[in-house]
């Protein structure tokens, strides 16, 4: 499903031309759940941006479906995190201005494919029932992280992007998301791309890749 | 309020002589270019040269009078009309003159000295003198002749006081110095002169509301130059006095920045002959002052005339005789006691 | 904590490093202050300035305007005249005054004789100390004028031959508008050489004595000086709606400041909680935080009084123009700087922003050392900010209407329209808020759902802004509402005033005479109107008494605001009399009641028949028949005339110019009066139209300086959108949009809000201040102008913050996920 040959990418910074990806290659089938693991600075974060097109390569392709996505215009690509692939941040995941219940359905909506028996599956799975109406504010991390899955996973992305989800969690609440996360993985046939520190969490994934020097070792 | 009236109307007057006060008392030193020069054997026109001379640049008419109440209240009055000129020649109708006129009048008791000023400007009419009529008027003062001869009328009027009299000229006028021609300076400053100092007067006095009948004499100055004064000259003591024998001594001192004085003055018989008299002639001494703000005026002084054997001790009927006008000085009547007895007038300038 | 605490320099440093960091706060701070500043400076500029004009022109007037001795027929009188009551004893002052130059740009020339002031007082007023009177009096002379009228009079002597030209010297205690002289001098250049204009008689003399000499006494007259109505009491509530002007512009400048200050606030509390850490104690800290207000303050301060003198200069002419116009009062024209305006300015700087930042310091001073990782919980304290607001705003609205029914005078109108302004612009976030919440409700699809969800979320931060454009845009539309109605009405009042063709200003009341005589016999003319002035006191007031003839064209046109049955029949053959406006609101007078005039002859007695309304007349004035004018007032002026024409009314001017010998600028024609009058107002109304259209841009600076000052924090709020597939161009867009709909409600309720002010001014400012009502226009198109006015700001304001989001590189987006935030 997901295809990437050869990725290089580099930043202007005041020190000069960082490069930052050297070549990076893998693939990934559907309802596979991998783990990608790295040093800070690794990559790990620019390897997610560029996978879901928030930001442009300077060489090398990505894949998803068909979707040559280093192909794609600004617009495209736009087109393409809506419908077929989802993100999950470390934080402000959530529209922080819209309740938990409009935040869940958000992404579904955009993309047209809100499917309400879904949302409510999700909402139980996601243990959610009970804050449907408050705020962002008002929950705790490990719940707010929950809502950022469930949106995800409510608009029924091909692949789900996850950038150190759970790295302003504790344990306990980090296993829970990651549980779920996998669990719906299993259950929507998506792929899922967890960018962690933890090896804990990465050794419960079905793959385990390592990131150093900007390539996969 | 009135110090800024008195600055206002004291730098109108001073700044229309024209000069700074390097030139003589109230600038009557200061050069005399474009006007005529008083020359020696021009003879004086009576009664021609009661008019103004408008080529000459200030000239005055004086009237000082001794007087004697009814109730035997001495009184002394004066009557001043000053006219001064910025150019020679005769002054352009209306505001555009270049001619100002100055008013002085006082009258002196032992215990009272009231004085009024008025300034005017030339060419409206609003002050002039003619000589035929004999006419002299500021405002609503005036000396001028009744319509006979040798009869005027003086008046004068003020917020405080006012008087009207009758003077009946009793004896001719007098020339002084050579024929009218009196030097004031060893320089050779100079003026014309000519005086009328017989003259009776009756008429009244009002002071304070309150009227008297006056009577008693009277001695008119009538002075024209343009250049008066040596522009060392710092000011003079002039006295006229009226003998009770019927003569008349006038004489001055005109004092100068080095302590010097020029003296000279007139001796007129009871029948109207004048004798000029020479400097050495002549004695003024001052004996006491008076101090009247911060300054010393001698109002006590020792006249003499060795050739006439005059020797007469001088005294002010009222030492506080200062004018306070635009150009202050002091002018009062005085007694003599001594060699003769006589009435007259004292003016002291330049202190 | 035992740190030694660092030296005071690098407290201090570290401390003010964060304008360096963000420089646009910074600007944002002296900006605000020195508008605030600027505005208010010029108000103030503009006051003191005419009002120290009309003291100098009082104190000139004091110095001529005493009894004075004139010709029957205020023709000028031969010098003669001078020496003959001088030499009778009456101690005249003479005095020669006139025009030179043409109407308008004329100086008014009085010569004087020093001389003749002697001993009596005055000379000292009339001719400035340190004089040198040679130079004043030897040709060709002096003029004193101050500097304004000095230029003038300079360009008009210019044809003068050198020989004869006065030399001009610049006096300031000189009224503009005249030039004082030596007599001779100003008789050569007003050719009235040989001729007086009138003698003055010296305060304490005594008239009762006085005994003219022979010719004299058949040829002049006694006048007094005429009733010098106050200047500074009748341009008080002009110069007051001035100053409420400049207060509205100075608070509106503040709430910039306040929302400046407040959000530099929040982006240092960080560094303000190290350097507390670091041992700089509270009282420290705040100290330094004062001063560097106070330091800002005085900069911006600086800046603020130049800005707000090159703000007066340009409005001082139309401001001029319209002090003339209206009450007849000479302002210079030109501005001088004081020390004290420097003075004053920054310390209203100051004093402004040390108010405004006043919650900023109590919020320091008590601010927790360890910084916890609260998110801010956004919605409860909106909901407490709004609910505060909305009650201040219900405390003004209710002031508002207390004062309305309570009070009375003019502070309480301004009060009374202050506190609508402030409680519309309190109650603001509240309805916009409400909006908002029903706007989201509606709301279908996620996109407009998020897009009434954020606007929802952003309003705290932009209230303040909004605020001010609701209070920029509610003046606007109350001021332009007053003035629309105004000309509207004015223009209808001019009609029915101005009835007549032709108005004749006589220069005597014996060429009234001839000319009425002339008229009646032309057969063009169909009537001829005399209208007799007098001035009077009625009811411990001083009023204009005017007289008329009765005539269709009164009875047809006129429209009275009260009146009996018939007022024109009561008031010409029954001893009533009409009122204007102003003295039925100032004495409380209604038609009916009686009212004693005070005349020259003793008081008269009158009934009240009829009001009628005299727009732009800021004097009481009373109408009443000719006839009794004549009697009472046997001094009065009988030299107005009004003609009804058939002919053309150039023609009649001709013939009187040749027939009767009176000069066309004498007349004037309807269409001109109308002309002039209506120029007057533009005047006036310009001025307010200037301060309005800078409030305005007040307003649009606080808005940019909010939506930058939030546009940090949009990131976080729109990186998820961004994330989730929402292009950046629609995000602008939608930014973009909300903006304009919140500018769009807010300039909506600036609607009604411009209505009320409207109200307010013309049913209660407008009666307190001037005496007369103004029927309340609604001008719609208006309205739509400046709703679209409020957008155009608005999206003015935000095109740099939106230019920015656009161009956001995505990198930026991305970091806000960052994990190391």
């Amino acid at each position: 499903m997901l295809c990437v040959k050869n990725l290089m990418k580099a930043y202007a910074s005041p020190q000069g031309r960082v490069d930052v990806l050297k070549g990076v290659s893998f693939d990934m089938a559907s309802g596979e759940a991998v783990a990608m693991m790295g040093e800070s600075g690794s990559g790990k974060s620019t390897l997610l941006h560029v996978i879901a097109g928030l930001d442009a390569i300077d060489a090398g392709s990505i894949d998803i479906d068909g979707d040559r996505v280093h192909a794609l215009d600004d617009a495209g690509r736009a087109l393409l995190r809506r419908h077929k692939v989802s993100l999950i941040f470390q934080q402000f995941n959530l529209i922080t201005s819209m309740t938990v219940e409009e935040n869940l359905v958000f992404e579904a909506k955009l993309a047209g494919r809100h499917d309400p028996d879904w949302a409510k599956e999700l909402v139980d799975r996601l243990d959610l029932g009970t804050v449907l109406d408050r705020y962002p504010e008002q929950l705790s991390g490990g719940q707010q992280q929950r809502v950022a899955i469930g949106r995800s996973f409510a608009s029924k992305p091909r692949l789900v992007l996850a950038d150190e989800p759970t790295g302003n969690l504790d344990e306990d609440n980090s296993d829970t998301v990651v549980d779920i996360a996998f669990d719906l993985v299993a259950r929507t046939g998506a792929g899922f791309l967890m960018a962690t520190h933890s090896r804990r969490l990465a050794e419960r994934a079905d793959r385990l890749l390592r990131l150093r020097g900007g390539v996969l070792v | 309020m009135s110090t800024k009236i008195l600055l206002a109307a004291a730098s109108a007057f001073l700044l229309i002589t024209s000069s700074a006060f390097a030139q003589g008392f109230a600038g009557l030193g200061g050069s005399a270019k474009d006007f005529a020069t008083v020359v020696p054997n021009k003879p004086i026109v009576l009664p021609d040269d009661f008019a103004p001379h408008p080529d000459f640049r200030i000239e005055w008419w004086y009237v000082t009078a001794n007087l004697k109440a009814e109730d035997g209240t001495e009184l002394g009055l004066q009557w001043t009309l000053f006219r001064q000129a910025t150019k020679p020649g005769i002054s352009l109708q209306g505001w555009s003159s270049s001619e100002f006129w100055m008013g002085h009048a006082a009258v002196t008791t032992s215990t009272q000295h009231l004085h009024a000023e008025k300034l005017a400007r030339g060419g409206t009419g609003q002050a002039g003198a003619t000589a035929e009529p004999t006419s002299a008027w500021i405002d609503d003062w005036q000396f001028a002749s009744d319509g006979a001869e040798g009869h005027y009328l003086l008046s004068a009027a003020a917020t405080d006081f006012s008087y009207a009299l009758q003077l009946t000229q009793k004896g001719p006028a007098v020339r002084h110095g050579q024929n009218g021609y009196s030097v004031k300076s060893d320089a050779g400053q100079a003026s014309y002169y000519f005086s009328l100092p017989f003259l009776d007067v009756e008429g009244t006095v009002s002071i304070g509301g309150q009227t008297f009948k006056v009577a008693g004499d009277a001695w008119l100055d009538r002075e024209w130059s343009s250049q008066p004064l040596a522009d060392n000259q710092r000011g003079w003591d002039w006295f006229s006095l009226k003998f009770d024998t019927g003569a008349r001594l006038m004489v001055f001192g005109l004092r100068d920045e080095t302590g010097g004085v020029y003296r000279s003055g007139s001796w007129i018989t009871p029948e109207g002959i004048l004798e000029p008299l020479d400097r050495s002639d002549i004695a003024l001494t001052p004996l006491s002052s008076y101090q009247i703000e911060d300054r010393r005026i001698p109002t006590h002084w020792r006249v003499q005339v060795r050739s006439k054997e005059v020797d007469l001790e001088v005294t002010a009927l009222n030492p506080n005789s200062w004018m306070n006008t635009s150009i202050p000085y002091w002018e009062g009547p005085v007694a003599t006691i001594g060699s003769h007895s006589a009435r007259g007038y004292l003016e002291m300038t330049g202190y | 904590m035992t740190q030694q605490a660092p030296p005071l320099l690098v407290d201090v440093f570290a401390f003010l490093t964060h304008w360096r960091r963000h420089k646009l706060q910074f600007i944002t701070l002296v900006v605000g202050l020195a508008s605030a500043t600027a505005l208010w400076t010029a108000v103030q500029a503009l006051n003191t300035h005419a009002r120290a004009s009309y003291d100098r022109s009082a104190a000139t007037l004091q110095a001529f305007d005493r009894t004075s001795l004139v010709a029957h027929d205020r023709t000028p009188i031969s010098e003669q005249v001078f020496a003959d009551l001088r030499r009778s004893g009456i101690p005249v002052i003479p005095l020669v005054e006139g025009r030179l130059g043409p109407p308008g740009a004329g100086v008014r020339l009085v010569g004087i004789d020093p001389l003749s002031y002697g001993r009596l007082g005055g000379a000292s007023v009339a001719v400035p100390q340190g004089t040198n009177m040679l130079a004043f009096l030897e040709p060709p002379g002096l003029l004193f004028a101050e500097a304004e009228t000095a230029a003038r009079l300079s360009s008009l002597l210019e044809t003068v031959d050198v020989a004869n030209r006065p030399v001009i010297e610049i006096r300031t205690t000189l009224a503009t508008g005249q030039a004082l002289g030596d007599i001779a001098v100003v008789q050569r250049l007003l050719g009235l050489e040989g001729n007086l204009s009138r003698l003055l008689l010296p305060d304490e003399y005594d008239i009762s004595g006085l005994k003219l000499p022979v010719p004299w006494q058949e040829l002049l007259e006694v006048t007094e000086p005429p009733v010098r109505v106050d200047l500074d009491g009748l341009t008080d509530s002009f110069h007051l709606n001035l100053t409420a002007f400049g207060l509205l512009c100075f608070l509106v400048g503040l709430f910039i400041v306040y929302s400046a200050i407040g959000l530099a606030v929040e982006d240092r509390l960080h560094a303000l909680r190290t350097l507390r850490i670091c041992g700089v104690s509270r009282q420290k800290l705040l100290v330094m935080m004062i001063m560097e207000m106070a330091g800002i303050a005085t900069v911006a301060g600086l800046v603020g009084v130049a800005g707000g003198y090159a703000i007066a200069a340009l409005l001082l002419p139309d401001v001029a123009a319209s002090l003339r116009g209206l009450y007849g009062a000479q302002v210079a024209g030109s501005l001088q700087l004081d020390v004290s305006w420097w003075l004053g300015g920054v310390a209203i700087s100051i004093l402004g922003a040390l108010g405004a930042a006043i919650g900023a310091f109590v919020k320091i001073s008590n601010m927790a050392l360890l910084e916890s990782r609260n998110v801010a919980a956004w919605r409860s304290k909106q909901a407490k900010t709004v609910l505060f607001q909305s009650i201040f705003g219900i405390f003004f609205a209710l002031l508002a209407l207390f004062l309305h029914w309570f009070g009375s005078g003019l502070t309480s109108a301004f009060v009374q329209m202050a506190s609508i302004l402030l409680g519309a612009a309190f109650l603001l976030p509240g309805l916009l808020l409400l909006v908002l919440t029903v706007g989201k409700t509606a709301a279908r699809g996620p996109l407009p759902q998020w897009f009434w969800a954020d606007s929802r979320q952003q309003l705290p931060g932009l209230s303040l802004a909004l605020m001010a454009l609701l209070l920029a845009l509610g003046a606007n539309i109350g001021v332009s509402g007053m003035v629309e109605g105004f000309r509207h009405t004015f223009d209808a009042f001019l009609e029915e005033r101005l009835s007549a063709d032709l108005y004749v200003l006589t220069s005597s009341n014996q060429e009234a005479g001839r000319t009425i005589a002339w008229a009646t016999q032309n057969p063009d003319i169909t009537a001829v109107l005399p209208i007799w002035d007098a001035t009077a006191t009625a009811e411990g007031r001083p009023v204009n008494v005017v007289g008329f003839t009765d005539h269709t064209s009164y009875r047809d046109t006129w429209t009275l605001l009260e009146n009996t049955e018939d007022p024109w029949t009561d008031t010409t053959k029954k001893n009533g009399v009409l009122i204007n406006e102003q003295l039925h609101y100032r004495a409380g007078l209604s038609v009916g009641e009686t009212l004693t005039i005070v005349s020259e002859t003793g008081p008269l007695v009158r009934k009240v028949a009829g009001i009628y309304s005299d727009y732009g007349n800021p004097r009481s004035e009373v109408r009443l028949a000719n006839s009794i004018l004549e009697t009472y007032w046997p001094s009065g002026e009988r030299r107005r005339l009004a003609l009804h024409a058939r002919a053309d009314i150039s023609e009649i001017t001709a013939q009187l110019t040749e027939e009767v010998g009176i000069p066309a600028d004498r007349t004037i024609n309807q269409s001109g009066l109308k002309a002039f009058s209506r120029a007057v107002f533009e005047k006036t109304f310009a001025v307010s139209a200037a301060l309005n259209t800078l409030t305005l841009g007040v307003a649009g600076i606080a808005m940019i300086t909010s939506l930058l000052t939030l546009a940090g924090a949009r990131l976080t709020g729109v990186a998820p959108l961004w994330a989730m597939g929402v292009r950046r161009r629609t995000i602008t867009y939608l930014e973009g949009l909300k903006i304009l709909l919140l500018a769009l409600f807010t300039s909506l309720a600036a609607i009604p809000l411009g209505i009320a002010i409207s109200w307010c001014l013309v049913a209660v400012i407008n009666v307190e201040a001037f005496g007369w009502r103004l029927p309340l226009h609604l001008f719609p198109d208006q309205w739509m102008t400046l709703v679209i006015l409020g957008l155009a700001t608005a999206l003015i304001a935000s095109l740099y913050p939106l230019w920015r989001l656009w161009r956001t590189p995505p990198a930026d987006l991305s970091k806000v996920f960052a994990h190391e935030h």
